[in-house]
């Protein structure tokens, strides 16, 4: 019996993606751009990975790896053209909207919209996942005090500093208080202050049974945060495994070159 | 020299590779001409006699004179008329219901002497209101100044028999209708845009996408929010215009009174009732124009056209409005213009407007249904 196996069969099973692929036309334009000929391009290659309940799981890659499609296919924002991935046991692609309810999720191209204040979007997104005032008014004042928040929530959004409205987002993801956490390069664009804010919080998460996902392209932050690490090249798992295992000899930065080296040869 | 050539051909790039902004150039154009063509046949239908139609003239004592006159003409049917006061307010009454379109009266004692210096008044009456019944009289009018060339013993009197109510209500029934939907899509145009394709710009509309809610209900919120907004804006200008509409028509001058407590509560209703079933097609169709599209700008230049052809089957409706059949009650929007036309000339049926209201709720049914399921394209929605 294989890891993941025996982890289905224990039920410790959070998320799992099995043989994902996801294919994506290219304009003209963007032929030109990746200065290419090809009319399609692969993004995400037989992808399959599982993350166990109550750990931290970092997708590392360089960028156009495939980890960004990877998360909004397991957020079902898109779907892979075949495979399939499950989330507390529902799949992404039968059971979206199951899925999209245990979920958190945050990447840099879903914006609060900046009309409103971080307070009224709050509640707003509260609504739409069905929390009573009771239980929406703790999260709030909970989520925004962790963040620093409480001091602008009447501000409109467009009048906050970036770092603020990345709190603001993640506040926003997490309103109802979701058991799997997918966050897609939390901390890119931060300031050192408030990324240490959100790793910290991301700790915080796991200690309270959470499961988090995240993709980052930052090998400390894997180093730090991570119980285990999948790093993908060209939309394929080039490794996984526990980041002390994968760290046991070189550093993730090392094994990174190393691996990306060994699968692009002279490209690198 | 050369840099003012290098960005003339730069922005030249810019205009003739966006097929797009090309087509915004054109299409204008294009649509002012169909615009014109049909306003220009219609106007051109309008001011000549529909040679089709027989008009049905009444007379009271004709003279034997001019037996051969109306015989000669083969859109005129004249019946006698009994000459007492009763029979002649029973004609008008029927001028103004339109089952008749005009009624001549002769003097009890025409003297035919051709060479008679006192004309004689031949008094016609008819109604401005009705369509047909202004026509018969230019019909009329012809035949009769025909007949003046050769004798000169008589002058024909017009009477207009039109109630002040029934004038205001084809005056209403002509400019209303339009500048309603003018007004409507000028609302909905400031708005969906902005809120479909904007947050999509903006990265904003993902955020709901995410969370459990379903597709439909996104849809259909959406939809019902932004009518309601865009009525209350249509609603504001079209209060406006019904204030200002008899100072703006003149109507101290003009002799008609123009006003809008003509209508009763059920006229009102019925306007209510095509106008928010109008206004949610009206949102329905820019709301799937605007998911279509990545940005404000782009979807403006979808609605731009939407507008213009829109505006085209208003004016198509208003001047060939009696020509075309029942049919276009179920057609959305079309129906709406000439729904709301018979309820401002007083001549609605119910069936028609219940045909336009439900014909344009299935529409707007069916273009929330396929703005759900645009909701959920991936193509759409993230433009991959």
């Amino acid at each position: 019996m294989t890891e993941n196996e025996q982890l289905i069969s224990d039920g410790e099973i959070a998320m799992r993606a099995e043989n994902l692929t996801k294919t994506f036309r290219l304009s003209a334009k963007q032929q030109k751009r990746e200065k290419t000929q090809n009319k399609t391009k692969v993004a995400v290659n037989g992808l399959s990975f599982t993350v166990k309940k109550g750990e931290i799981y970092g997708l590392l890659g360089p960028n156009g790896a495939g980890k960004t499609t990877t998360l909004r296919i397991l957020s079902t924002l898109i779907k892979p053209d075949s495979g399939d991935a499950y989330v507390n046991g529902y799949s992404v692609t039968k059971q979206a909207e199951k899925v999209r309810g245990g979920i958190g999720f945050l990447t840099s191209e879903l914006k609060p919209d900046e009309f409103f204040t971080s307070s009224y979007l709050f509640d707003f997104f509260a609504d739409l996942y069905g929390m009573n005032e009771q239980k929406r008014n703790e999260r709030k004042q909970m989520l925004f005090e962790r963040f620093g928040i409480d001091r602008f929530s009447e501000t409109k959004i467009s009048d906050l500093s970036t770092g603020m409205k990345q709190k603001v987002s993640i506040a926003i993801s997490l309103v109802h208080d979701p058991d799997f956490i997918i966050f897609d390069e939390p901390t890119n664009g931060l300031d050192v202050l408030t990324a240490k804010t959100v790793t910290d919080f991301l700790l915080e998460m796991k200690n309270n049974g959470k499961t988090v996902l995240l993709s980052t392209h930052i090998f400390s932050l894997v180093e730090k945060i991570c119980d285990r690490a999948g790093i993908i090249i060209d939309g394929k798992m080039a490794r996984e495994g526990e980041v002390k295992t994968l760290t046991k000899e070189k550093n993730l930065e090392e094994v990174f070159f190393d691996l990306y080296a060994s699968l692009k040869g002279e490209e690198r | 020299m050369k840099t003012i050539l290098t960005i003339i051909k730069k922005e030249f790039f810019r205009v003739f590779k966006d097929r797009r902004l090309l087509l915004s150039l054109i299409l204008p154009g294009v649509l002012i001409y169909c615009i014109y063509s049909v306003m220009g046949d219609a106007i051109g239908n309008l001011s000549q006699p529909d040679e089709t139609q027989t008009y049905k003239v009444a007379v009271i004592d004709l003279p034997d004179s001019f037996q051969t006159t109306f015989s000669s003409a083969p859109n005129v049917s004249v019946q006698a008329q009994e000459n007492n006061e009763e029979a002649v307010e029973q004609a008008k009454k029927q001028i103004n219901e339109g089952s008749l379109d005009l009624l001549l009266v002769f003097p009890a004692e025409f003297n035919e002497d051709t060479l008679s210096s006192a004309p004689q008044q031949i008094t016609a009456y008819y109604s401005e209101a009705e369509k047909n019944s202004a026509a018969a009289f230019s019909v009329v009018s012809a035949l009769l100044s025909q007949k003046q060339q050769i004798t000169s013993n008589f002058a024909l009197i017009p009477a207009d028999v039109a109630t002040e109510k029934d004038m205001s209500g084809m005056l209403l029934s002509m400019v209303a209708p339009l500048l309603c939907i003018v007004f409507l899509l000028a609302g909905c145009m400031s708005l969906v845009p902005e809120s479909i394709a904007g947050e999509k710009e903006r990265g904003a509309f993902a955020t709901m996408l995410v969370t459990p809610v379903k597709r439909r209900a996104i849809a259909f919120g959406k939809i019902v929010a932004l009518s309601a907004v865009s009525l209350i804006s249509g609603v504001c200008s079209f209060t406006g215009l019904a204030l200002s509409l008899p100072k703006m028509l003149q109507s101290d001058e003009t002799g008609v009174s123009l006003s809008v407590s003509s209508y009763g509560v059920t006229d009102y209703l019925m306007l209510f009732l095509i106008i928010i079933s109008t206004v949610l097609v009206i949102v329905g169709l820019m709301s799937v124009l605007s998911t279509l599209a990545k940005s404000v700008k782009e979807a403006n230049s979808y609605v731009g056209p939407l507008m213009l052809v829109v505006m085209v089957a208003t004016m198509a409706n208003m001047f060939l409005g009696e020509k075309i059949g029942a049919w276009a009650y179920f057609i959305p929007v079309f129906n709406s213009v000439k729904a709301m036309g018979d309820v401002f000339a007083f001549t609605y049926a119910p069936w028609k407007i219940l045909a336009t209201i439900f014909s344009n709720l299935a529409v707007a049914a069916a273009l929330s249904f396929a703005l759900a399921k645009m909701f959920d394209s991936e193509k759409i929605i993230s433009g991959t």
